[in-house]
C-alpha cells in the first residue's frame, strides 16, 4: 500500500468515523435541526465528509459541513474537526465550549474530546471524557468500548 | 390376539380390552398432539433464544464493526465459548466479508455473510442476523447452534412411554374394578340364565345388585322366570290332572268291560244250551241264532275294549310263536265271514303261493286282519267288493285290504288310527262302533314290529289299508302250536262242580255241561264250592274268582290242600282276563284259566285234558 493511497484511505476512514461518532453522541437538547460539523483545516476530510452526508442522517438528523474561518465562533457547531496543522486552535475552541476532534498527539492535552491516531496501520481514536463533559456531550459506552484509549474514565 | 377378540370371549375380557384400548388410543392421540406441539414450540423457543443471542452479540459488536475493531469483535465472540450450545459464530461486515469468527473443532464458518434467515437441519440451527445501528445495517452475525431437538424428542418419547405403561397398568386395575361394578351384575344374570337352562329350575332368580339398565334387565328376567314358573306349575298340574283323568278312564273302561262281560257268560251258555236242545220250532231257532250272534258281537266289542285298556296300560303281552300266515288269515276270514255274507259282499283273497311264517301271537295277528276285514265289510254298501291281497318280499309281508266302500275324507286320513276316532260318514251310517278297532290294529301291528297305513282317494271311493310285517319263508325246527280252532273233543261223563255267585251264569254253564253228558253240581260261593267238592269229589271244578265268603283263589287253595283235591282239574273263570290275574290263578293252584264268557269249545278242550285223570 503506497503512502499516498494510505493517506487517501486515512482521510476517508476519518470522515466515516466522524460521521459515525454522531450516532454515539448525546446532546442536552433534543432537536431535529441538522447536526453541524465544523472544520478548521483538514480539508481532505471535510471534502470527503461532504461527499458522504447527502441523503444520510445521524440520529434522524441531517448532517451539514461548515468550514470555520479563522477567529469564527464555534457557536451552532456540534463538532469541530481541527486538522493536524491547526492544533494550536484547539485550546481556544475548547474554551469556547466546542466539542473538538483532533488528529495530533497533543490534541487531548489541548482540550480536544476525541483524537484520531494510527496504530498498526489502522485508524483508531482516543477519547477524553472530561473534555466531552465540558462541552456537555455524552458519549455512548459502546463507542468507548472500541476506543484506543479513554482518558478520565471513572473506575 | 385373544384378549382383543371382541366377538367371542367373556364380557369380563371385553371390558378389560375396552378399558385398555380406550386408554391406549387416548394416550397415543394426546401424546402425538403434545409431541408435535412441543417440537414446534421448542424449535420456536430455540430460534427465539438464538435470535436474542445474535441480537446481543450484534449490538455489542456494532461499534467494533463500525470502527473496524476486529480485536474487540473477537473478544465479544470469544464470550460465546461459555455457551455449550453455540459451536461456531462469525461477524461479517456490511459488504459480506468476514470480520471475526470463532469455532469449535469440527465446525466450519461460511466464508461470506448471507441475508438474514435461519436454516434448520442435522440437529442444528444456523442463523444469520443483521446488525443494524441507527437504522443502518453495519454487518451480520452468524451463529451455528445445536438445536437439542433430538434429545428433547428422546426425552419426550421416554416420558410418554413411561406414562403409557403407568396408564395401561392403571386402566387394567380400573377395568378390574369396572368388572365388579358393571359386568358382575350381567354375569349374575347370565349365571342365573345358564342355571335355569341346565337345571330346568325356574325358581332360580338373578341377583339384582344395581339400579341401572342391568338392574332392569335382571328384574325383567326375574319376572319372566316367575311367569314361566307359574305357567310351568299350572301346566304340570293340568298334565297331572289329565293323567289322573286318563288313568281313571282306563280303569273305568276295564271295569266297564269286566262288568258288562259278566252277564254275557250266562247269555252265551244259555244260547249254546238252546242249540243243543233240539227244537223244530223255526221261531225258536231264529231267536236262538239272533241271541247267539248278538252276544258274540257284544263279546267281541268287550274284548276289544279290554284290549284297548291293556294296551293303554301297557299290560298287553304277546304270546309269540312261529305261525303260518295262512292259518292267521284263515282265522281272520272265518271271524269276518258272517258279517261279509250278511252284507252280500264279494270277497276275494289273493295269497302268496308258498308258505310264509310270522313270529307273533296268532290270536292277535288274526285279530288285526279280522278287524280290517270287519271294517271293510261294515263301511261298504251292500254288495260291495272286498279284496285281501298279500305278498312276500325280502323279509317282509305286505297285506292290503281293499274295498269300494264309503272311503275316507282327506282331513280324516291322518286320524283314522287314533283311539275313539270316528269319521263323520261312518257315524251317519250308525255303524260307528267304539272307534277302537283301528287303534287296536295299529297298536298290535306295531307290537309285532310292523306298520299300517290307510289310503283313500276320497269319500265314496273306497279305501285301502296296508299292513307290513316282518316275515320269513323258512320253517323253523320247532313249529309253534297253532290255534286250536273249533276242535271237537268228546269229553262226556265227567263230574264237574261249577261255582259262581251269579246264579244265572252258574246255572246256564251247568246246564250246558249237563247237556254234554256231564254230572254237574252248582255252588254259589267259595265255601259252598269247597264243601261241594269235598262231598262230590269231582274231576273238574270251574271256579269263579270274585265270589262272596271265599274267593276263587282261596277256594282253589283249600281244595288243593286236600288229598282228594290234589289231582282235580281246577279252572278259574274270570272277567279280568289279564296277565296279572292268570298268574295269581296259577299261584293259587289252578290248572287253567278262562275268561268270561267262557266259550263252550274252550271248556271242552280243558275237559278233554281232565279225562285221563278221571
Amino acid at each position: 500500500m503506497s503512502a499516498a493511497a494510505q493517506t487517501a484511505q486515512e482521510h476517508e476512514v476519518k470522515a466515516a468515523f466522524l460521521f459515525r461518532f454522531l450516532s454515539f453522541m448525546e446532546w442536552p437538547q433534543a432537536s431535529s435541526a441538522p447536526i453541524v460539523i465544523g472544520f478548521v483545516g483538514a480539508e481532505e476530510i471535510a471534502a470527503e465528509l461532504e461527499r458522504l452526508v447527502p441523503g444520510r442522517a445521524a440520529q434522524g438528523r441531517p448532517v451539514a459541513v461548515r468550514r470555520l474561518k479563522p477567529g469564527e465562533s464555534p457557536a451552532g457547531v456540534h463538532v469541530v474537526m481541527v486538522g493536524r496543522g491547526e492544533a494550536e486552535r484547539i485550546a481556544p475552541l475548547a474554551k469556547q465550549g466546542a466539542f473538538v476532534v483532533g488528529e495530533s498527539e497533543i490534541a487531548l492535552d489541548r482540550g480536544a474530546a476525541i483524537n484520531f491516531l494510527v496504530d498498526d496501520g489502522k485508524v483508531r481514536f482516543e477519547v477524553s471524557l472530561p473534555a466531552a463533559e465540558r462541552s456537555r456531550v455524552r458519549i455512548s459506552s459502546r463507542m468507548l468500548a472500541v476506543a484506543y484509549n479513554v482518558r478520565g474514565a471513572k473506575p | 390376539m385373544r384378549a382383543l377378540d371382541l366377538v367371542r370371549g367373556s364380557l369380563r375380557r371385553k371390558v378389560t380390552a375396552l378399558a385398555i384400548a380406550t386408554t391406549l388410543v387416548a394416550l397415543l392421540v394426546s401424546g402425538a398432539a403434545l409431541f408435535f406441539y412441543d417440537v414446534r414450540d421448542y424449535r420456536e423457543t430455540r430460534l427465539q433464544d438464538l435470535r436474542t443471542k445474535a441480537d446481543i452479540i450484534g449490538r455489542a459488536s456494532a461499534a467494533a464493526l463500525i470502527f473496524n475493531d476486529a480485536k474487540d469483535a473477537q473478544a465479544i465472540l470469544d464470550t460465546l465459548k461459555a455457551l455449550p450450545t453455540v459451536d461456531a459464530a462469525a461477524l461479517y461486515r456490511a459488504d459480506g466479508t468476514l470480520f471475526a469468527s470463532y469455532r469449535d473443532a469440527g465446525f466450519t464458518i461460511p466464508p461470506r455473510g448471507a441475508p438474514a434467515g435461519h436454516r434448520i437441519g442435522d440437529g442444528r440451527i444456523r442463523y444469520f442476523h443483521p446488525i443494524v445501528e441507527r437504522g443502518e445495517t453495519v454487518g451480520t452475525v452468524y451463529l451455528d447452534a445445536y438445536d437439542g431437538l433430538g434429545d428433547r424428542m428422546r426425552n419426550f418419547l421416554g416420558i410418554l412411554g413411561a406414562v403409557m405403561v403407568a396408564a395401561l397398568g392403571a386402566a387394567f386395575l380400573l377395568s378390574g374394578w369396572l368388572q365388579r361394578a358393571v359386568t358382575q351384575p350381567i354375569l349374575d344374570v347370565a349365571d342365573a340364565a345358564r342355571g335355569v337352562l341346565q337345571r330346568r329350575d325356574f325358581s332360580l332368580r338373578a341377583r339384582k345388585s344395581t339400579d341401572d339398565e342391568i338392574g332392569a334387565l335382571a328384574e325383567a328376567f326375574n319376572r319372566m322366570l316367575e311367569e314361566i314358573e307359574q305357567r310351568t306349575t299350572a301346566l304340570g298340574e293340568a298334565a297331572d290332572a289329565l293323567r289322573i283323568a286318563d288313568r281313571r278312564k282306563d280303569e273305568f273302561l276295564a271295569t266297564l268291560a269286566h262288568e258288562l262281560r259278566n252277564p254275557l257268560a250266562p247269555l252265551l251258555s244259555s244260547a249254546a244250551l238252546l242249540q243243543r236242545v233240539a227244537s223244530a220250532e223255526p221261531q225258536v231257532v231264529w231267536a236262538r241264532d239272533v241271541i247267539e250272534r248278538q252276544v258274540r258281537h257284544m263279546s267281541r266289542l268287550l274284548d276289544d275294549l279290554l284290549d284297548v285298556s291293556r294296551i293303554t296300560n301297557s299290560k298287553l303281552q304277546l304270546r309269540r310263536q312261529r305261525v303260518t300266515f295262512a292259518s292267521v288269515i284263515e282265522s281272520a276270514i272265518e271271524t269276518s265271514r258272517p258279517l261279509m255274507e250278511r252284507a252280500r259282499h264279494r270277497f276275494r283273497a289273493e295269497l302268496p303261493v308258498g308258505e310264509v311264517f310270522l313270529d307273533g301271537d296268532p290270536v292277535r295277528l288274526a285279530q288285526v286282519f279280522a278287524n280290517l276285514l270287519n271294517n271293510a265289510a261294515r263301511y261298504t254298501n251292500e254288495g260291495g267288493e272286498i279284496v285281501l291281497a298279500a305278498e312276500y318280499a325280502e323279509g317282509r309281508l305286505s297285506v292290503s285290504v281293499r274295498d269300494n266302500g264309503i272311503g275316507i275324507a282327506p282331513q280324516d286320513l291322518p286320524h283314522v288310527f287314533d283311539i275313539f276316532s270316528q269319521s263323520a260318514p261312518a257315524l251317519q251310517r250308525g255303524q260307528g262302533g267304539l272307534g277302537i278297532g283301528l287303534f287296536l290294529v295299529k297298536s298290535l301291528v306295531e307290537m309285532h314290529g310292523g306298520c299300517v297305513t290307510a289310503e283313500s282317494t276320497g269319500p265314496g271311493r273306497g279305501s285301502v289299508f296296508r299292513v307290513s310285517l316282518p316275515a320269513s319263508v323258512q320253517r323253523q325246527a320247532a313249529p309253534g302250536e297253532e290255534r286250536p280252532h273249533a276242535a271237537r273233543h268228546d269229553a262226556s261223563g265227567l263230574r264237574i262242580v261249577v261255582a259262581d255267585d251269579n246264579a244265572d251264569a252258574a246255572e246256564s254253564l251247568a246246564m250246558l255241561l249237563r247237556t254234554a253228558g256231564h254230572d254237574v253240581r252248582v255252588a254259589s260261593d267259595g265255601e259252598a264250592a269247597v264243601a261241594t267238592a269235598q262231598d262230590f269229589k269231582p274231576a273238574v271244578a270251574l271256579l269263579d274268582i270274585g265270589m262272596p265268603k271265599l274267593n276263587g283263589y282261596e277256594a282253589a287253595r283249600r281244595i288243593r290242600a286236600q288229598a282228594w283235591g290234589k289231582h282235580m282239574l281246577l279252572v278259574a273263570i274270570t272277567g279280568w282276563g289279564q296277565q296279572d290275574d292268570r298268574r295269581r290263578a296259577f299261584d293259587a293252584g289252578f290248572d287253567s284259566h278262562l275268561t268270561k264268557p267262557a266259550q263252550m269249545e274252550d271248556v271242552e278242550v280243558l275237559l278233554a285234558k281232565a279225562r285221563p285223570a278221571a
